[in-house]
């Protein structure tokens, strides 16, 4: 893919721009979606779930610091399938290398975030988290996350170009993976017997480094930090293998 | 031999796509394709151009629908990579493909200026100072141009594209059949910057359907056909050719 050059930049820096104003355009809460979007999610759980997990000790902080990581996933792949068809009609007309447009969704979408994270963290010291140098540990869990969902995004996202069929496998897919990532539940409930298939699940690990740090107050074990960078590098270079492969018919079947 | 300052150099370019190959109008249809059939199948669309274009000239692409215009603009402007053979461009080519496409329809006139002109790798100092051309040019209004482009008319649409365009001195601007939107007297003032364009030296690529189109502002041209060229020369034979 080259380095990135400075015309590239100031395409990309546009591509941002443009979806994040695209994002809230014609909503009157704009923004504040970002935030209201997992308060309701977390309500719910917190309603639904707080009486089934009574051993769960602060179950609310539990569930924010999960749900915040998830929903960052959830929507920038479910947006990052589209985006090299959306941008169809400009790759047509313009040279412009097509990951960036997914590579500017998920850009647009870190930024979403850390804005919409900054308010959650006095949400969860109200609720009891602990202000100490180990929530360092969140840097290198957001870009190692990041790079992660980059890689899988751009296998969907190429994939779908010429079969959307994949779009739609996603959307009945994801939420099925909620369910079998420890986001709302904790992983104790899962038979010893099958942990092996449930620790397939890569989500589960971000998740779980997710806990041990906000919720748990700890420093990200070595262990921890070699399987999510592993995670992340084979998830970007599967990705960039695959649309490298395929950017040919890109063109061509838009 | 007159040494030929040439901007675009083809020699031998083969182009081709990759197009699914079982028809994806059912799913039993999709199983049964499976082993048998490729996934994609290869679909030559150019054969074996040769096209040499001078700094400066002002050149006409004649072909039907289907013969592979389209494409060999989108190669020359670097979208689609040749399977075979070489090409050489001397310059920046300023995209025109398919005028008002480009925009984004959620966006304001403003915004998508900012948008498009980035997408052309245009730093944001040399928007600031186009900015006033485009309002000139486009004939939009500041109220209009604070609009979201979904509430603009084709017409609307079409000027402000083009203004956008032309707005930054391109070496080498394409016109695909452009001109035949927007109202006469907007197609006379098009026609006044491309003779402008011409004037400052850049090279024009013109694609069009209608010989007499081209004869406006070609000198030479070629007609494509299936992919391949099948007449190069002067307009006035390109224009008897195809009669």
């Amino acid at each position: 893919m080259g380095l990135i050059k400075e015309d590239h930049l100031i395409i990309l820096k546009s591509l941002v721009i443009k979806d994040l104003k695209l994002k809230y355009k014609n909503s009157i809460l704009g923004y504040f979606w970002s935030l209201l979007h997992p308060i309701i999610y977390i309500s719910i759980f917190y309603i639904v779930f707080s009486n089934a997990f009574p051993t769960v000790e602060n179950y609310a902080l539990y569930v924010i610091s999960g749900i915040l990581f998830w929903t960052f996933f959830s929507t920038s792949t479910s947006q990052m399938t589209g985006a090299i068809v959306n941008g169809a009609h400009i790759l047509k007309s313009i040279y412009i290398p097509g990951y960036f447009f997914p590579l500017s969704l998920l850009m647009s979408a870190i930024v979403n975030f850390i804005l919409s994270l900054i308010p959650f963290i006095f949400i969860m010291i109200a609720l009891g988290a602990k202000i100490d140098f180990n929530l360092i540990c969140v840097i290198p869990i957001i870009i190692l996350f990041s790079a992660f969902t980059y890689g899988f995004g751009l296998i969907l996202g190429s994939l779908n170009v010429f079969y959307r069929d994949v779009n739609m496998i996603w959307m009945s897919f994801s939420p099925a993976l909620f369910y079998a990532t420890p986001v709302a539940y904790v992983i104790d409930i899962v038979p010893e017997k099958w942990l092996f298939v449930y620790k397939l699940n890569p989500l589960m690990h971000f998740i779980e480094a997710i806990h041990h740090v906000i919720y748990n107050g700890l420093w990200l074990t070595w262990t921890e930090l070699i399987i999510l960078t592993t995670l992340a590098i084979s998830s970007l270079y599967l990705g960039i293998a695959l649309y490298k492969k395929l950017e040919k018919g890109f063109v061509s079947n838009l | 031999m007159v040494h030929k300052d040439l901007i675009i150099e083809c020699k031998n370019l083969n182009v081709s796509f990759y197009i699914q190959g079982h028809g994806m109008g059912s799913f039993k249809e999709f199983l049964l394709s499976l082993g048998t059939k490729k996934p994609f199948v290869r679909k030559q669309v150019l054969f074996d151009l040769n096209l040499e274009i001078e700094r400066g000239e002002c050149f006409g692409i004649l072909g039907r629908n289907g013969s592979g215009k389209s494409t060999l603009l989108r190669v020359l402007s670097g979208i689609i990579k040749p399977d075979s053979g070489t090409l050489k461009v001397n310059g920046n080519v300023a995209p025109l493909l398919a005028l008002g496409v480009g925009l984004e329809q959620e966006l304001s006139g403003y915004e998508n200026i900012e948008l498009c002109s980035s997408l052309m790798r245009i730093s944001s100092e040399r928007i600031k100072k186009a900015l006033n051309y485009i309002r000139e040019f486009s004939e939009l209004s500041h109220e209009q141009l604070s609009m979201q482009v979904k509430r603009y008319s084709s017409g609307m649409m079409s000027r402000l594209g083009f203004a956008i365009a032309v707005a930054y001195e391109p070496e080498i601007f394409i016109i695909d059949e452009a001109l035949s939107v927007g109202d006469l007297f907007f197609r006379e003032k098009c026609y006044k910057r491309i003779n402008e364009i011409i004037a400052s030296g850049a090279t024009i690529i013109f694609v069009s359907q209608d010989p007499q189109e081209l004869k406006k502002i070609c000198q030479r041209g070629m007609i494509l056909e299936h992919g391949q060229i099948v007449h190069i020369g002067d307009i006035n034979s390109i224009e008897n050719f195809y009669k």
